[in-house]
């Protein structure tokens, strides 16, 4: 299922599908051959990594970013093509050997057809063991690739028809926890999952109404495999062992979605949309196998074998999704919009299990049947009706009322306790906003919610919340601008708690965002941007210690407090023909603690973050009149990572001195431009 | 639902009460983009190669008229800019109704009347250069153009961890309309474009995932903690909703206070074997 060099295969089809293309048709005359001769650019850059302190880290964060020989950057653009195939083509690449590359491919004919694909890859490293507590770990080295091709055909005016496909993929290897026999074990396990998405749509235009129909289906494929052998096991003191383990897991299934979406413009006055997004034609359909054999010592020390240890598992679901927007221009100056919306999904599984392979069927949810059945049923509605007034040609009012009903209901999940019923009605929400341009060098957008939930669902959600966003930009000059941002909101949570009666939410969330920015572009040889921001964030959620059983109960608080600072800027200087120099600087200072603590037992867990990040680029480029360039960058970064925890009495338990990091990147770029 | 639909009549019905019909302007003539070409020759030639010059749905006959209106007063004039449309003389609901006129065909913007770019005054110009040779005339690469008013956010991908892709229209749709905001459940189909092995149906799921989404747990901007989660340790974050009252006596603080909760419950996102999500 793995395929190699992805990125490197996708441009070389595509290079051959062009050149195929191309070349395909003779009936090209000789003075249009010019035409073929495409343009733009093409950049080789040779990068040196210098990097000192936590190589662990620095692949978190850069993921893996290594010194070579890159194709940093191709593009070809064929946009005057005579061909009766063709009249356009465009070839993308960049990143090819780096952590994320990406490469893109278009080519069409007007009124005709336009096909397009895509390629990308995400590198993911992690690496946290020895970092932290052991039973804390966690390692990945994975790669996610994702495909999309599109072809779309013209075949009149007010016909399209569409066809896509997707294909994702994920792959690598990744170190994964297990309890087994009460004990914890790191287990090996490879990544192996994918999918794919086939849809086919048609959209056609009659009158004043645009209708689209698509229907697509996605497969999924996943697979897990969690394997060792002669393994002890984390917990000390733990009699169990695995002298073998090998659980392997494939969920498989296809959800197919239908779409139906209706665009009309009823006279002047009224435009209406109206959206089904639904399992109308199947379902969302799942089934799972695991087979299991392993072999060690149980939490007696007592050797113990599982052979042919399995569980199946299916579901089934539906999902029904309608919207309406309606719009009315009730006088000239003033619009009512309506939104509805409202969102059903339902998915029913069931579960048999025999992972000791002993031929008897496990009771699961303890009711003394072997099978679980499970369902969860969820429906969102919502209405929202918003009145905008333009009382000025510079002026925008808005005011409005949301209101929304949410139900959930789940069973089957192992226990009364764990079965969730959840019913909020006429959850409201008032909107206002404001909009003005009263001269062209300023504008300013603002919306205030305050809503009113009448049960939240858990203890972090809100009953009672509060957004503002203010956002002014002052425009001087065509190329200069200065945005002012303010973001808040505000959360209270003292609503009966869902699963335990009797007692209820106790919580706040507060956070504020300033920002300042300032951009500029002096002119076609120089342009810079400075901005600086500040967030505060602070939550707090009332929790119950559980000290060491159901009536040894302590209340206490789950606190995060965090203020980052941040400082980022760049400029970009052609002095002359020849010469150009960027330079970039990005500062951050992220503090805060993670904090639990129960009020009785002094019980605390303090995560101090005291985090340190400096950035910055300096890079300078000759260029020669036939387009040729070469170039050199200097990269300057340092990483300082002050965070520790500490327990109730302030004594360090580790501390993140072993992730700091810093380091240099020194790159040498040629190019050409054509 | 039901409850919903009763409220939902009176709005439809005062909507039914508007008039539908409203006079039409009368007809002007047009000069032809070549009569453009031959003041705006730097113009004309840059937008041969846009995306707008190779829809099929652009009109050839009108041309530059399509978008700038009838030019035969603006010729006749001497090039008189007064007798033209200018689109920086325009208000950005004004400009985008033009763009619009057009591109109301296409799926995005069925419903642009309500869109919250439109709704909070952002005209289409603001991001769009018509004359641009970007594929979708963007007035700067992606990311970059977004900042430039979402400040704020952008800085929260400087924060020490970060979402590895910051393509903000990978995950946004700057055409969307409220309900996309008002639906959380609907993240979880936004972040399993990428995240797909998360996204599928599940025997067991974590049910906040429904009805909270993804954010309900992970910061998709940025934060100072791994795995982009809004609490590091993890157990400090599993501990807000599942206290004391709720989970079984040796889950006692005294030994699991540093330590991670999916440690064990591997299968946090959703488990087709176990109801506590304890394997894969």
């Amino acid at each position: 299922m793995t395929t190699r060099h992805p990125g490197l295969g996708f441009a070389l089809t595509g290079l051959a599908l062009a050149g195929l293309l191309l070349g395909a048709d003779s009936g090209v005359r000789a003075e249009d051959e010019d035409k073929r001769s495409p343009s733009g650019s093409v950049e080789l850059v040779y990068r040196d990594v210098d990097r000192d302190g936590s190589r662990r880290k620095y692949d978190e964060d850069f993921d893996g970013l290594d010194s070579g020989v890159r194709l940093a950057n191709l593009e070809l653009d064929w946009s005057d093509l005579d061909s009766k195939l063709l009249d356009r083509a465009r070839l993308e690449l960049s990143g090819l050997g780096d952590p994320y590359r990406r490469g893109s491919f278009q080519l069409g004919r007007r009124n005709v057809y336009d096909l397009r694909a895509t390629h990308w890859q995400q590198a993911y490293l992690y690496d946290l063991f020895g970092l932290v507590n052991n039973e804390d770990g966690a390692a990945w080295d994975a790669r996610r690739r994702m495909t999309d091709l599109t072809f779309r055909a013209f075949p009149s005016e007010r016909v399209q028809l569409s066809f896509n496909y997707q294909r994702g993929e994920r792959t690598g290897n990744s170190l994964f926890m297990k309890d087994v026999e009460r004990n914890l074990f790191r287990l090996d396990t490879p990544l192996d999952a994918e999918h794919e998405l086939f849809s086919v749509a048609a959209t056609v235009e009659v009158g004043p109404v645009n209708l689209l129909f698509r229907q697509s289906r996605r497969s999924y494929d996943n697979r897990f495999r969690n394997i060792t052998e002669d393994n002890a096991g984390l917990e000390a003191g733990a009699l169990s062992r695995l002298d073998s383990y090998d659980w392997l897991q494939r969920d498989d299934g296809d959800v197919d979605l239908t779409t139906i979406r209706v665009g009309a413009g009823l006279g002047k006055r009224v435009r209406l949309a109206v959206s089904l997004i639904g399992t109308l034609l199947g379902e969302e359909q799942l089934d799972s196998r695991v087979g299991l054999d392993a072999t060690g010592l149980d939490f007696n020390g007592d050797p113990f074998s599982v052979v042919g240890g399995s569980s199946r598992s299916e579901a089934e679901g539906d999902t029904m999704l309608v919207d309406v927007d309606l719009t009315v221009k009730l006088v000239e100056a003033v619009d009512l919009h309506l939104q509805f919306r409202n969102l059903d999904r339902e998915l029913d599984g069931v579960l048999t299990r025999d992972l000791d392979g002993d031929g008897l069927e496990d009771d699961i949810d303890g009711d003394g049947v072997p099978s679980s059945d499970t369902r969860l049923d969820y429906e969102l509605s919502t209405l929202t009706a918003l009145v905008e007034a333009r009382p000025a040609r510079t002026v925008a009012l808005r005011a409005g009322y949301r209101t929304i009903d949410r139900t959930l209901d789940r069973n089957g999940f192992g226990g009364l306790l764990r079965d969730t019923e959840l019913d909020s009605d006429d959850d409201e929400t008032v909107i206002f906003g404001l909009s003005l341009r009263p001269v062209k060098w300023f504008r300013l957008n603002a919306d205030i919610e305050n809503g009113d939930i009448t049960q939240p669902f858990n203890a972090v959600a809100p009953r009672e919340t509060s957004h503002t966003r203010i956002r002014a930009a002052f425009l001087p000059q065509p190329e200069m601008r200065i945005d002012l941002g303010y973001l808040d909101f505000d959360h209270d949570n003292n609503a009966p708690d869902l699963r335990s009666p009797g007692s209820f939410y106790d919580g706040t969330a507060e956070g504020t965002t300033h920002s300042v920015a300032f951009w500029h572009k002096a002119n076609e040889n120089v342009d810079y941007m400075l901005r600086y921001a500040e967030q505060e964030i602070d939550t707090r959620v009332g929790v119950r210690f559980d000290l060491a059983g159901f009536n040894l109960a302590d209340d206490g608080d789950s606190v995060f407090q965090n203020d980052n600072t941040q400082l980022s800027a760049y400029l970009n200087y052609r002095w002359s023909e020849a010469w150009k120099i960027h330079a970039r600087y990005t500062m951050t200072e992220s503090e805060g603690h993670n904090l639990l603590f129960g009020d009785a037992s002094g019980l605390v867990n303090d995560e101090v973050i005291a985090q340190d990040y400096d950035d910055w680029e300096l890079g300078l480029t000759y260029l020669l009149p036939n387009g040729l360039y070469f170039g050199a960058d200097y990269r300057d970064f340092e990483y300082d990572d002050g965070g520790r925890r500490l327990d109730g009495l302030g004594a360090v338990l580790f501390s993140n001195d072993g992730l700091d990091y810093k380091g240099q990147i020194v790159s040498l770029r040629a190019g050409l431009t054509f | 639902m039901h409850r919903m639909f009763r409220r939902l009549l009176p709005l439809v019905a005062l909507c039914c009460a508007v008039p539908l019909a409203a006079p039409v302007g009368a007809e002007e003539e047009y000069v032809g983009s070549e009569t453009c070409a031959a003041c705006h020759d730097e113009i004309a030639a840059a937008f041969a190669r846009t995306p707008h010059a190779r829809s099929p749905y652009w009109d050839e006959e009108r041309g530059c008229e399509s978008c700038h209106g009838p030019g035969t007063a603006h010729v006749e004039e001497g090039g008189d800019p007064a007798r033209i449309v200018r689109f920086g003389e325009l208000s950005a609901r004004q400009a985008s109704e033009t763009c619009l006129s057009c591109h109301r065909k296409q799926e995005a913007h069925f419903s642009s009347m309500q869109s919250l770019h439109r709704l909070g005054d952002v005209g289409c110009n603001d991001c769009h250069d018509p004359h641009g040779s970007h594929d979708k005339l963007l007035r700067a690469e992606g990311s970059e153009l977004c900042s430039r008013c979402h400040q704020a956010i952008a800085a929260q991908f400087d924060l020490p961890r970060s979402h590895p892709i910051a393509e903000c229209a990978k995950c946004h749709n700057p055409h969307a309309t409220k309900s996309l905001r008002t639906d959380r459940s609907l993240f979880r189909d936004t972040c399993g474009d990428c995240h797909f092995d998360k996204a599928v149906p599940y025997v067991y799921s974590h049910d906040v995932v429904f009805v909270d989404g993804c954010a309900a747990c992970h910061e998709v901007h940025g934060s100072p903690n791994r795995h982009l989660l809004k609490h590091e340790p993890q157990v400090n974050l599993c501990y807000q909703c599942h206290s004391a009252s709720v989970t079984p006596g040796w889950h006692s603080v005294p030994r699991f206070l540093n330590e991670k909760c999916t440690a064990c419950h591997t299968a946090i996102h959703g488990s087709n074997t176990s109801p506590f999500f304890l394997e894969e």
